[in-house]
């Protein structure tokens, strides 16, 4: 129970310290459970760069030193003019179906992390390895990260999921082992709500809500299903799922600071975040490029720049602390065989189950085959997958150290959980989103 | 005559949720697989479901630590050079606050650094040379023992 506290707290501390940002940042009319799933995002995002600027100027890692700078700035934000006025009235309800949809799948998800079914073995090997020294130590060890023995730990690894859950431990005292890897499903039910308000902004409430449950209901699945609770994916999903919601559904001309941020903390989540970034930014600029909207490349440069901003920024952190500096190359691509691909595609088929038995990918695939007139709205999803399983099959063609059914099932199941989501969203914006994008707020 | 666009989306809507649903159908796939446990109990470590093998070796590390005091070094020893690896990665967080002194590294031996340590936790009981070392605890997993450390 205390646990669960700790957890809750935590949480909703991290929520306050997103809310000023994220009211200046969601268009008028976005829910009081949007606004509150976008500022956890932020929060976190925020979280992560001052704890590095704090370990950087050696100042320990309090309760005070953490929260105080946030709160105040996000409160600074909150309180002053600009951003969201007023929250949406409840035009229609959520429709029962999505509503019980997406109370079924958090109630999935929160029952296999409860049981350890859904935890990664990740988890107490390397990121909540991580977080416990990190709040142990009151900051980021440089001596123990820089260490030869620690390299099993992936210490060049982005840092944002350690930290946040080093900032868990913080606010606890102690690491609730056990518990831990339930901050997963904070990230899932900000994410349903980030998602699901801008959809039923954009989309209509109908539709909205209803494209919102089915991400749900996949995601938590495919989540419990590869493993993920503790690790970096939940924050991956919801970073690159949000920034696809906002740039799927945006109005000409408008601001792109919000999904460019999302696409920052994707960057700093996992070290495929940000191909990911790249990817979908490449694809926002060949849509507005082939529906002649204004500025194309002008207005790809802030999601393009934020993310790759964002990895440099722990890059010069590793620099300037005597961490080995970069991500570790991949292995040996030159040396790829693509005579192995037949004999890898059964592997590949068999790992994109999402806890499904691959079922997750039909209604989004129907709805892509069903409209090939609407190609032009899926391009960002698209060359994301294209980008995602590019590298994924350079990975899978080229020498590895185990067998390679082993190395397919250790990280498909979870490398392809982005494209899951964006194709869904996808899906959603071509069968309910105005040709433009420019349906009004609901 | 012409279809009516908001039931369209109604019914549209009411698909995509439907599916979702029935997605979950999948649900108990995951509730079932791994090592088997009563449906509703509460897990002993964060892993019990989805590495048995690795959950026996968390609760040596956890009923160990119990007996190593903060700011202690320890070692470990295990029968292979995998658990002796996989120990040492987990025992990082959980003995957050002591100092590790592995006596191998994904499989290759560390000469010297483990006799340093002021405990042995040794899985299984296993040990090399460890006669001299005194039994400080038996607990679930193996032996928690005095190293040769300067903490005596």
């Amino acid at each position: 129970m205390t646990a669960f506290l700790d957890l809750a707290v935590s949480a909703f501390l991290l929520a306050l310290f997103g809310a000023g940002p994220a009211r200046r940042l969601c268009a008028p009319g976005a829910s009081l459970w949007g606004l509150a799933g976008v500022a956890y995002g932020l929060g976190a995002l925020l979280l992560t760069v001052e704890s590095l600027a704090l370990s950087a100027a050696g100042i320990p890692w309090t309760l005070a030193s953490m929260a105080l700078p946030l709160l105040a700035l996000s409160g600074g934000l909150f309180f002053t003019s600009g951003g969201t006025k007023e929250l949406a009235r409840p035009a229609a309800r959520v429709p029962l179906a999505a509503l019980l949809g997406g109370t079924l799948a958090a109630a999935h998800l929160a029952f296999s992390l409860a049981s350890s079914t859904a935890n990664s073995v990740d988890f107490v090997l390397f990121y909540g390895v991580k977080a416990a020294l990190f709040a142990g130590s009151r900051g980021i060890p440089s001596a123990v990260m820089g260490h030869p023995l620690f390299v099993h730990a992936a210490p060049r690894y982005p840092p944002l999921m350690p930290i946040v859950e080093a900032w868990g431990v913080v606010v606890a005292g102690k690491m609730p082992w056990r518990f831990a890897p339930a901050v997963s499903l904070t990230w899932f039910l900000a994410g349903v709500a980030a998602i699901g308000s801008r959809l039923r902004g954009r989309l209509g409430p109908q539709g909205g809500a209803s494209v919102a449950a089915y991400w749900a209901c996949a995601m938590a699945l495919s989540f419990a299903w590869s493993y993920s609770g503790g690790d970096g994916e939940a924050p991956l999903v919801f970073y690159v799922g949000g920034a696809a919601a906002w740039l799927l559904t945006e109005k000409p001309g408008e601001s792109r600071l919000l999904p460019s941020l999302f696409l920052a903390g994707a960057a700093l989540s996992k070290q495929e975040g940000l191909l990911a970034a790249l990817a979908l930014t490449a694809g926002v600029l060949l849509r507005d490029a082939m529906e002649k909207r204004p500025r194309p490349v002008l207005r790809a440069i802030l999601p393009a720049l934020l993310p790759v901003a964002a990895v440099f920024a722990w890059f010069g952190y590793e620099k300037l602390t005597g961490i080995p500096v970069g991500y570790r190359p991949p292995g040996p691509i030159a040396h790829m065989d693509p005579r192995l691909l037949p004999s890898i595609v059964p592997d590949l088929l068999r790992n994109l189950d999402a806890g499904s038995l691959g079922l997750s990918w039909a209604l989004p695939l129907v709805v892509l085959a069903a409209n090939p007139k609407k190609l032009v709205r899926w391009i960002p999803a698209l060359t994301l997958t294209g980008a995602v399983f590019a590298a994924l099959l350079a990975t899978y063609t080229s020498p590895v150290p185990i067998a390679r059914s082993v190395v397919i099932a250790r990280t498909l199941p979870r490398a392809c959980q982005p494209v899951l989501s964006l194709l869904i969203l996808g899906a959603g914006v071509v069968a309910f989103g105005d040709p433009r994008g420019q349906a009004p707020d609901a | 005559m012409k279809r009516d666009p908001i039931a369209g989306t109604r019914r549209g809507a009411a698909v995509w949720a439907l599916a979702g649903i029935l997605l979950l159908a999948f649900a108990p796939r995951v509730w079932r697989r791994g090592a088997p446990a009563p449906m509703f109990s509460l897990p002993e470590t964060p892993i019990d479901r989805v590495s048995p093998d690795g959950a026996a070796q968390w609760v040596f590390l956890s009923e160990s630590l119990k007996h190593v005091p903060r700011g202690a070094s320890y070692t470990i020893r295990a029968a292979t050079g995998d658990e002796e690896m996989n120990l040492f990665m987990m025992s990082l967080g959980l003995f957050e606050g002591h100092m590790p002194y592995p006596n191998s590294y994904f499989g290759i031996p560390i000469p010297g650094y483990a006799a340093n340590a002021d405990f042995v936790l040794a899985y299984g009981c296993a040990g090399d040379g460890a006669a001299e070392n005194v039994v400080v605890a038996r607990v679930r997993g193996g032996c928690v023992q005095r190293g040769a450390g300067k903490m005596r």
